[in-house]
């Protein structure tokens, strides 16, 4: 009885949502978008791997390799608005050794030099602060390392307790220099966002989990911390999406629920310059696990969410120096920001 | 004489169709308020006189409408099926069960109406016009029941076809109500405890009325299984719905098939183990398989001593995994500390083929890292295994390198301490069968007695993986620094160029085993193979980040963590899939069903990173 209710409210709740979808454009690009590993927003800077093992820079009529290693090595690249820096990530023996949990070599490139420079061993290579710190993550060693583009010296390492799950990776961001945010999950299974104070190197819980077998997520949008809690696949919590100013003395800041659902949303708590996203479960018509899920924005005023993808499997939501975008097989269908394609017609005409 | 029904039977003529619903009820309760006041009641000798009687239409009427609507479906508009489900217990009135029955007798001209008592009902009307219930009524009494139940034959229907055909002629089958009546009375258990609880001790009359219940319901849950009482409860509920009792059917329970011994233990041992610590006997699994199939949530959690993706599925969900899973040969192991998620389905495929479950060694990871060094040597192909001790030979002064694996494993060459010595026998002279101890970091201290002579490898618990340690060897408390490490696994799971195709994990795999090899691009090709191809085994790789969404999150465009798997089966429902998939991240016991077009978009985002594009699902036969 109370599921029956419980389906009627959820299907107000998706009736009274905004639903205003429009096919999403795909991502164009001249050289095979299979190759391309990042486009600068501005499409100016364009990286691209090549099987010889090399990260080459794209651009008119030229390339050029910025970065040569072993062959076939895989490339991983991306950026924020703002920061000077790319972040490469090179795994040199990407085919010979499936490992979860190895560590790839890092890079940082500036935008107007594009010399790499590497700058540690580990995953999840973050730029913080507009490109003024990094962090990345010690899979092997469980410790997240905190440093500055501009010194390059690894100046905090927080040990992560997560250990019943040895594929967890943290989540990560900087408020400002001083405060950094993550995630971890405790020997109970409860997973907490945690304040890491820089300056005297003391950790505080900042937001908890009130039930296990839930995950967190953060990201900062507009002087907000954004936290969200959602299910494992299988786990029936629910979904909640919180915020709270991100200013002043955090630690004392309220929170407020600005999203609560009772579907195992996938999540991927997204932050761009203009929205919130994440990615809403829409039930199930087949077998078991046979779900339907779209990308949604969350107005964290007014607190409506509106579906803006109508892909029905959407698993990950991806963004590249300020566009979202979500990858589904061989496309990326652009959410935010250009899909790249510029009309050269004029060009090829005065060519000839 | 009394008509009671006289002016009711008028209002409920054209029950059905004319009457609305509501106007029964109403019928229906004006009729049960109106008999409360009936005294009239029947002697045997009375019944047995009269010319004839009957049931008055309202009284049949409110039977149809109380009755659950399962039970219903017992009723084919006949009368002895009627009074089957009144033997049973499973006819309701608005006031509940039946205890007395208003009967209209008829002598001469003169018509009566009346009352008589349930036993009295049974024996003077029911039993003459339905011998055949008296005879079944019989068989299902307490007294007889065991001998009944183990006349019965229970199997799971082999089809959906088979099983709705089935369900057809349970429905047609009179001993279903005695089923139902069983089941009924089970689940009424409850319900008279608390009532007993509640009952004043000074009220004689009904507690020893509800301690009779008791006893007999015990009596019935004796000759119950638990395997039979789900199979009754699932029919009984479902006598209206027969696509959803196959449906029920099909997905067998199989932590209870588990206690009641009907199959192998081997898929929960880890789970069991977790929950229960230390040595497992039989009683303790079969405990352990009971709470299983009764907390769904239990199967997320156990994982402590076996280290993999967590939380796993529910135990609803790995049950129906586990169940239509083709994987037969479970053995422990711990995907999350091998640190080769192609080590993992490596070994987990040449433990299939070749039909064996390791034994349980030390270490957990060992069971994968010792079965996967094993195959790499029959296969000639040990440089898969990157693992090793290397040195400057004194001799030929050159670089010598000795395959080791991490941790001690008598049955393997490769076992740490028989190539530790070997090596340091080649450049220190230890004596090559000397026995190097394994010690956490935790554990040593090199002050205590044991740890001063002799050979200790000295490890980090929170860094060791059955493919990278970290670790330091002490040989009389001398640091041993000459020896260069090598770690990792150095394998292709399919062929990357041309000049290395002989040597992928999956060319290895076929070749050695003389198996041949398809590629399976939709989910058509994978049903067909898995009807066509009984013992064929599919596996494949695709990407961490679309396989399993909730725990890899990408964050760049290509981020793709390549995950080998193995599907065990296929669940199907209006030609939509969804798949069994052993993750090469998720121990071998804990499956998770995942939903086809995942798999594909896992497969296609790896094919489209892929050097050569290769497509990453294949079946072996």
């Amino acid at each position: 009885m109370l599921g029956g209710f419980m389906a009627y409210i959820k299907f107000l709740i998706v009736l009274f949502s905004t639903c205003a979808f429009a096919s999403l454009p795909k991502m164009l690009t001249k050289i095979p978008l299979a190759s391309i590993r990042f486009i600068s927003n501005d499409g100016k800077i364009t990286l691209y791997q090549k099987s010889s093992g090399a990260l080459a820079l794209a651009t008119n009529y030229n390339t050029d390799d910025i970065l040569k290693l072993k062959e076939y090595t895989q490339f991983n690249a991306n950026s924020i608005i703002g920061s000077d820096y790319i972040t490469i990530e090179a795994d040199q023996n990407y085919n010979s050794h499936n490992d979860a949990l190895k560590n790839k070599d890092l890079y940082l490139i500036k935008r107007k030099e594009l010399k790499p420079v590497k700058v540690g061993s580990g995953k999840d290579l973050v730029l913080h602060l507009k490109g003024s710190f990094y962090s990345f993550f010690d899979a092997r060693g469980k410790s997240i390392k905190v440093a500055t583009t501009k010194e390059r010296k690894i100046l905090d390492e927080i040990r992560i307790s997560s250990k019943l799950n040895p594929y967890f990776s943290p989540e990560t961001l900087m408020i400002d220099a001083n405060t950094f945010i993550y995630t971890d999950i405790n020997e109970k299974n409860l997973s907490g966002v945690l304040y890491y104070n820089r300056s005297n190197k003391i950790i505080k819980p900042l937001f908890k989990s009130a039930e296990d077998g839930t995950r967190l997520e953060i990201c900062l949008y507009k002087n907000n911390l954004i936290i969200g809690e959602f299910s494992y696949n299988g786990i029936n919590r629910g979904s909640n999406i919180y915020k709270m100013k991100a200013t002043g003395n955090i630690m004392k800041n309220s929170i407020d629920r600005i999203y609560s659902s009772e579907s195992t949303d996938i999540g991927h708590l997204t932050c761009s310059e203009n929205q919130v996203y994440f990615i809403k479960d829409f039930g199930s018509n087949g077998p078991i696990n046979n779900r339907i899920s779209e990308l949604i924005s969350l107005d964290i005023n007014t607190k409506k969410f509106r579906q803006l993808s109508n892909l029905k499997k959407v698993f990950q939501v991806v963004q590249m120096d300020g566009r979202v975008l979500i990858p589904v097989s061989e496309n990326l269908y652009v959410v935010e920001g250009s899909n790249n394609f510029k009309n050269d017609q004029l060009e090829k005409e005065n060519q000839k | 004489m009394i008509f009671l029904s006289t002016e009711l039977e008028a209002q409920s003529s054209a029950p059905g169709m004319v009457s609305s619903l509501k106007k029964m009820i109403a019928i229906s309760n004006s009729y049960f308020e109106k008999m409360k006041g009936v005294n009239k009641t029947f002697s045997n000798k009375e019944i047995a006189e009269a010319d004839e009687y009957d049931l008055p239409a309202p009284y049949i009427n409110s039977l149809i409408l109380y009755t659950e609507a399962p039970h219903k479906a017992l009723m084919l508009n006949n009368k002895c099926r009627v009074y089957n489900l009144m033997i049973n217990d499973l006819l309701l009135t608005p006031t509940g069960y039946i205890e007395r029955v208003p009967i209209r007798l008829k002598k001469g001209d003169e018509i009566t109406e009346g009352l008589i008592s349930r036993p009295q009902f049974l024996n003077a009307i029911v039993f003459k016009e339905c011998p055949e219930l008296k005879t079944l009524s019989d068989l299902f009494s307490i007294n007889n029941l065991k001998k009944t139940l183990s006349n019965e034959r229970f199997s799971k229907p082999s089809t959906k076809e088979v099983c709705l055909d089935r369900h057809q002629n349970y429905i047609k089958n009179e001993k279903t109500a005695f089923f139902c009546g069983l089941i009924a009375r089970v689940e009424k258990e409850s319900n008279l405890k608390e009532s007993k609880i509640k009952t004043p001790r000074t009220d004689f009359r009904t507690l020893e009325n509800i301690n009779t219940q008791l006893k007999i319901i015990k009596g019935v849950k004796q000759n119950l299984t638990n395997r039979v009482y789900d199979y009754y409860k699932n029919l009984c509920d479902h006598l209206d719905n027969p696509e959803k009792f196959c449906e029920i059917t099909a997905s067998t329970n199989i932590f209870k098939e588990i206690s009641e011994s009907k199959i192998d233990a081997s898929p929960i041992y880890s789970i069991c183990q977790s929950l229960y610590q230390g040595n497992l006997d039989k009683q303790k699994i079969k405990n352990c398989a009971l709470e299983l199939s009764a907390k769904n949530e239990i199967c997320h959690y156990g994982a402590n001593q076996f280290p993999g993706l967590f939380p796993k599925a529910n135990c609803n969900e790995l049950s129906m995994a586990l169940s239509r899973s083709r994987i037969q040969n479970y053995y422990s192991e711990c995907p999350g500390l091998v640190g080769s998620e192609l080590a993992v389905n490596g070994a987990r495929l040449y433990h299939l083929l070749t039909k064996t479950i390791p034994p349980k060694p030390n270490l957990c990871f060992l069971n994968t890292t010792a079965g996967f060094t094993e195959f790499l040597t029959k296969v000639n192909f040990m440089e898969g295994w990157n693992n090793s001790y290397c040195f400057i030979d004194p001799i030929s002064q050159q670089e010598s390198c000795i395959n080791s694996l991490t941790g001690n494993y008598d049955a393997s060459p490769y076992s740490q301490e028989k190539s530790l010595s070997r090596a340091l026998s080649r450049t220190r002279g230890v004596a090559d069968n000397t026995k190097c101890k394994m010690v956490s970091l935790e554990e040593y201290d090199p002050t205590r007695l044991g740890f001063g002579d002799g050979c200790i490898i000295v490890y980090n618990s929170d860094n060791c993986f059955g493919t990278t340690c970290q670790q330091r060897i002490f040989i009389n408390k001398k640091e041993v620094t000459h020896l260069k490490k090598n770690e990792g696994v150095r394998l292709e799971y399919f062929a990357n160029s041309s000049t290395r195709t002989k040597y992928s994990m999956e060319s290895m795999l076929r070749s050695y085993f003389k198996k041949k090899t398809k590629k399976i691009m939709n989910s058509s090709q994978l049903k067909s193979f898995f009807k066509e191809q009984k013992k064929g085994i599919v596996h494949g790789l695709g990407c961490a980040e679309k396989l399993l969404p909730h725990f890899f999150r990408q964050n760049t465009i290509h981020q793709c963590t390549i995950t080998p798997f193995i599907i065990g089966g296929v669940i199907e429902k209006k030609g939509i899939y969804s798949l069994v998939v052993h993750t090469s991240m998720d121990e071998l016991g804990a499956p998770r069903i995942i939903d086809w077009s995942q798999v594909y978009q896992a497969i296609r985002s790896y094919q489209n990173i892929h050097i050569r594009n290769a497509w990453g699902l294949y079946g072996l036969y």
